[in-house]
């Protein structure tokens, strides 16, 4: 009864809270301007006319999760390559052909470099020496008499732009720039001709810039302990590597690769285009139509068929009834950081019905005010951060338990065995327990916050970039009222469901002293 | 639009016959594709803001910057605290930081801080000691709260055990971070490590922080004339003035925050340095540079300019151009001149990359600093420079909330109001010859710092015969003595390699 007439107390409270945010205007959907070329390509423009600003951004789908073995790497040197210029770009003018013909002379060579190297018996290095040789006095002249490095950053740096860059990820890449609204034409005239006609000039200089980005990761403490956790949780997955790629891949990856790779992703029909700001649709659509119209539709890119082979994908191909083998993964190891425990959970893509109460479970789990964080980090003092996350991905991915060890003079407080355990008896507790529907109630709260503020600005062009490259740019409004729907219930559900011993890697990570 | 299409195929023959045959200049269509130049643009006219227009005072002085929002029905505020780390009792440092955390964390009379933590997950805001975001319905009860943080904060022990703790495990880890330890090694080169610029906490003296440290410090500073308030959001302008009046009109002043400005002189003299962080590193970070100028130096924005064309204009750089994209040394290298509003800032080269090539990149940088010594920048260089600084002045002002806090910064740092309507005038006023004079003026080889942290015997051994470039590594060795990081001490320091010890 007393638990009646609380929730009671706390609708109303609820109510309260909504009611601003329902009188608040247009939605998501109605906001957004959506057209496709008839080549494919998907334009979406929101009005944010506060500055006279654009935020533009060009998003392909591909990622890491489109790689396999021997190029993993490849989408994101790929992404580093763009820069490089086109038949206009990146060159000085009238010596396209002559810088052709050096391209086409260091590749053969570096060819010849990659097969020498690639012999298991009989590697000749001096043969490796000569060919290196040869290809840095042929690059030397290719700098003096062709190249104009950097022209493509630097044309938007002469138009004002701000946020230049691209970023690569395991699903998307995405390049982009806030530009002032009079140089539209500029962007998308420099934007299709990168899409159209890319010249891989510079390669093999950019892939040491590649290793180079590599080592800086490998140089923060624990990141090769996170490599090879991530890569022992998906054990088929292409999620299973970093975006970055394997150090062995980059330095072998062929420009031949790179040529076949990218016809096979950089499509019209396989791009999204987003423009928010101070932005005419009427007077961009014919522009988006003269520099990206003739570009031609390609179909359909290739999509992941690897399936990671967890309980629930063997229940799913031979039938409930089936009964998987018991097998539990576990990754040890040291490094000069903080101790923690993760424990990694297979969980299904974004848009299944499971992720909105997976969603919650994570945040239930994480909150200052929920169990693990008030016991372990407050009451304790076992841990000094605690969280719990479920992925948002295009493809099954993963929901996360982690606890970092509180340490006092480089000694775990209890020894991480303990902190283990400790962790398992709230993953256990979620597992038997509903979440207490004040603490739901708070987190919904919160979600209805966050959507509220993503949609102000010009930060929802990097919202939508995203969504419609993992799925469709409607599903940020549509996941949104799922989250609001889920029950306690539902998250006790999918905890049961998805939080077990033999459908999981533990990390357990010492400190290196 | 099928021309276009034409031009697709185009491309495709193109690469056949460049593939095949090896083209020939002669049966190569003209090349298709855009170029900046042929773009004309629609001018753009844009004023700047004017800070008076978001600038008024409360009745005890607190300084607000306010401005309506009305995207959505929300509010945010900031408070810019002029304390700073200058102020510290030596033997404490660590407590300017610790304050603010602990406020928040330790709750106030009415309010254990899991209190708050709960009601404002409730209400969906989020509050800190100098921030507040919340839904405008629920901004009378979240101002409320945020004020008893700033005037009434408890500083109960267990939280503040629980932030010297966390402060502890920093310092324990901060010699095992490559990119910290060049950072804080260079900054004690430069400064000299009692400056307040480089002074650091100890294991020691964060030990000895106590609740009445954290409460003193607050008594002493925490107050409304050593403070700007930064408000935008969903409200009408007059009836906020009057809630912030209700709210902050009544927070006592305090002693007000001058910061002692002794002069400042380079710690260390020109030379070598090396220190080896705690870490099996495969990369070096290399720092080249040494003490600039004050932001108020009539010579700035020249000198921004100049180090823009080296160093600090992203791809466009020098330094970018020939360390990264020509010679592939490294994904992070660029300059930095910064002008200090208090001290003098740094004027600063960097690179990371790997242990072989750490001579061969610190070469290579050095000699684009020499050349640009020498005079070798262009009127094309400066236009370049200056028309992306000119370009990109309105993303200063993207939003309500960027503007504001622009203004409130420029106030906090004591620079002078119209800075902004200013700014514009001043780059466009660098001639050609500034470039050149402030070059000469304001790099300096004869106190030039090079200073790199990694594995020092690795790093300081140079480049071998398997790297690519021979013959760009053979040139700078014959131009800075030699492959090893000997030549660069001899040439400008006293010939030795000084191993810094790590702090």
């Amino acid at each position: 009864m007393r638990q009646r007439l609380f929730r009671i107390t706390l609708v109303l409270l609820v109510l309260g809270w909504l009611a601003p945010l329902r009188a608040q205007g247009p939605s998501l959907t109605d906001q957004v301007i959506e057209k496709i070329l008839p080549n494919g390509l998907k334009v979406l423009m929101v009005k944010r006319p506060q500055a006279p600003l654009v935020r533009c951004i060009l998003a392909y789908r591909v990622g890491s999760v489109n790689e396999r073995p021997g190029i993993t790497g490849i989408s994101h040197f790929h992404e580093h390559m763009m820069f490089k210029g086109t038949q206009t770009m990146g060159i000085k003018p009238g010596t396209l052909a002559q810088d052709l013909e050096y391209d086409r002379q260091i590749d053969a060579l570096m060819d010849r470099v990659v097969e020498e190297e690639s012999k298991i018996k009989g590697r000749d290095d001096a043969k490796i020496a000569a060919y290196k040789k040869q290809v840095s006095e042929l690059i030397t002249k290719q700098k003096a008499e062709t190249i104009a490095s950097e022209e493509i950053w630097g044309a938007y740096q002469q138009a004002g732009g701000t946020g230049i860059n691209a970023s690569t990820g395991n699903e998307m890449t995405q390049y982009y720039v806030t530009l002032p609204k009079n140089k539209l034409e500029l962007y998308l005239a420099l934007e299709a001709d990168r899409l159209a006609n890319p010249i891989f000039r510079e390669f093999y200089s950019e892939r040491d810039v590649i290793t180079e980005e590599r080592r800086m990761s490998e140089n923060q403490p624990g990141y090769f302990f996170e490599e090879q956790l991530n890569a022992t949780f998906y054990a088929a997955s292409p999620y299973g590597w970093d975006v970055v790629g394997w150090m062995s891949d980059i330095s072998r990856v062929t420009k031949k690769e790179m040529i076949e790779y990218r016809d096979q992703y950089y499509r019209p029909d396989n791009a999204t285009l987003v423009l928010a700001g101070d932005v005419d649709p009427d007077q961009v659509m014919p522009l988006v139509e003269k520099y990206f119209g003739p570009l031609r539709a390609k179909g359909k890119s290739p999509r992941v068929r690897t399936e990671e082979p967890s309980p629930e994908y063997y229940r799913k191909t031979f039938g409930a009834g089936f009964k998987p083998p018991f097998i539990e993964k576990r990754v040890m190891g040291k490094a000069a950081t903080t101790p923690a425990v993760t424990v990694m959970f297979h969980v299904p893509p974004l848009w299944h019905e499971d992720l909105a109460p997976l969603y919650f479970l994570g945040r239930a789990m994480s909150a200052r005010t929920g169990k693990m964080y008030l016991e372990m980090v407050l009451r304790d003092d076992h841990a000094t951060q605690v969280m719990a996350s479920a992925s948002n991905s295009m493809y099954d991915g993963s929901f996360e338990v982690r606890a970092m060890a509180k340490e006092i003079k480089n000694e775990t407080k209890i020894p991480v065995a303990q902190l283990e355990k400790e962790l398992w008896t709230y993953i256990e507790d979620a597992k038997t327990n509903p979440v207490d529907p004040p603490l739901l109630q708070r987190l919904k709260n919160s979600v209805e916050a966050q959507y509220l503020q993503s949609l102000a600005g010009t930060g929802i062009a990097g919202s939508l970039a995203r969504m419609e490259t993992a799925y469709r740019w409607q599903f940020i409004e549509e996941q949104f009222k799922q989250r609001m729907a889920v029950t306690a219930e539902d998250i006790l559900r999918v905890a049961k469901k998805y939080l077990n011993r033999d459908n999981c890697v533990t990390g357990v990570l010492e400190r290196e002293k | 639009m099928s021309k276009r299409i034409v031009t697709s195929k185009g491309i495709v023959v193109l690469f056949i016959l460049a593939l095949a045959i090896g083209a020939a200049a002669q049966t190569t269509p003209a090349p298709q594709g855009p170029r900046p130049d042929q773009f004309k643009f629609h001018p753009l006219v844009f004023n700047p803001p004017k800070a008076a227009e978001f600038r008024t005072l409360l009745s005890n002085g607190l300084v607000v910057y306010i401005a309506e929002d009305h995207e959505i029905p929300w509010f945010t505020a900031s408070l810019l605290m002029r304390t700073g780390p200058f102020l510290e009792p030596k033997d404490k440092l660590g407590v300017e930081r610790m304050t603010p955390t602990v406020m928040r964390s330790g709750g106030t009379a009415a309010m254990t801080g899991e209190q708050i933590n709960e009601r404002m997950e409730f209400l969906a805001g989020n509050v800190t000691a100098t921030n507040l975001s919340i839904h405008i319905r629920h901004v009378d009860e979240g101002l409320k709260i945020w004020k008893d943080i700033l005037t009434g904060p408890v500083f109960p022990e267990d939280k503040v055990r629980r932030e010297r703790d966390q402060a502890l495990v920093g310092i324990r880890n901060r010699n095992r971070n490559l990119g910290q330890v060049a950072a804080r090694t260079f900054s004690r080169l430069i400064y000299g490590e009692d400056s307040p610029m480089a002074a650091e906490a100890t294991e020691a003296g964060t030990t000895g922080i106590t609740r009445e440290d954290l409460a003193a410090w607050h008594k002493k500073f925490w107050g409304p004339n050593n403070a700007i308030l930064v408000v935008s959001g969903d409200f009408k302008k007059p009836e906020m003035l009057k809630k912030l009046e209700a709210v902050f009109g009544k927070w006592a002043k305090t002693e007000k925050a001058v910061p002692p400005i002794p002069k400042v002189v380079q710690a260390a003299k020109a030379g070598v340095y090396m220190v080896q962080p705690d870490i099996p590193a495969n990369q070096g970070v290399i720092r080249i540079g040494h003490l600039g100028l004050k932001l108020d130096d009539p010579d700035y924005p020249a000198v921004d300019l100049m180090n823009y064309i080296l160093g600090g204009g992203s791809f466009s750089s020098r330094i970018t151009k020939v360390v990264r994209t020509d010679n592939g040394l490294a994904y992070s290298t660029s300059s930095g001149y910064s002008g200090g509003d208090l001290y003098p800032g740094v004027f600063s080269a960097f690179c990371q990359t790997k242990n072989s090539t750490v001579v061969f990149a610190s070469q290579l940088m050095l000699d684009l600093i020499e050349g640009m010594r020498a005079g070798d920048v262009s009127q094309a260089d400066l236009e370049f420079a200056r028309t992306a600084r000119v370009e990109s002045f309105p993303a200063t002002f993207a939003s309500i909330g960027q503007t504001l806090m622009a203004f409130a910064q420029l106030e906090n740092n004591g620079r002078p109001r119209d800075y902004y309507d200013t700014s514009r005038g001043r780059y466009e006023k660098v001639m050609l010859a500034d470039l050149k004079r402030v070059a000469q003026k304001w790099l300096k080889p004869d106190q030039m710092v090079i200073m790199v942290a990694g594995n020092v015997e690795e790093c300081k051994a140079g480049a071998d015969a398997q790297l690519p470039n021979q013959g760009t590594i053979d040139a700078m060795a014959a131009k800075f003595g030699g492959r090893t990081m000997d030549g660069l001490a001899k040439k400008y320091g006293d010939g030795q390699i000084h191993v810094v010890k790590l702090k």
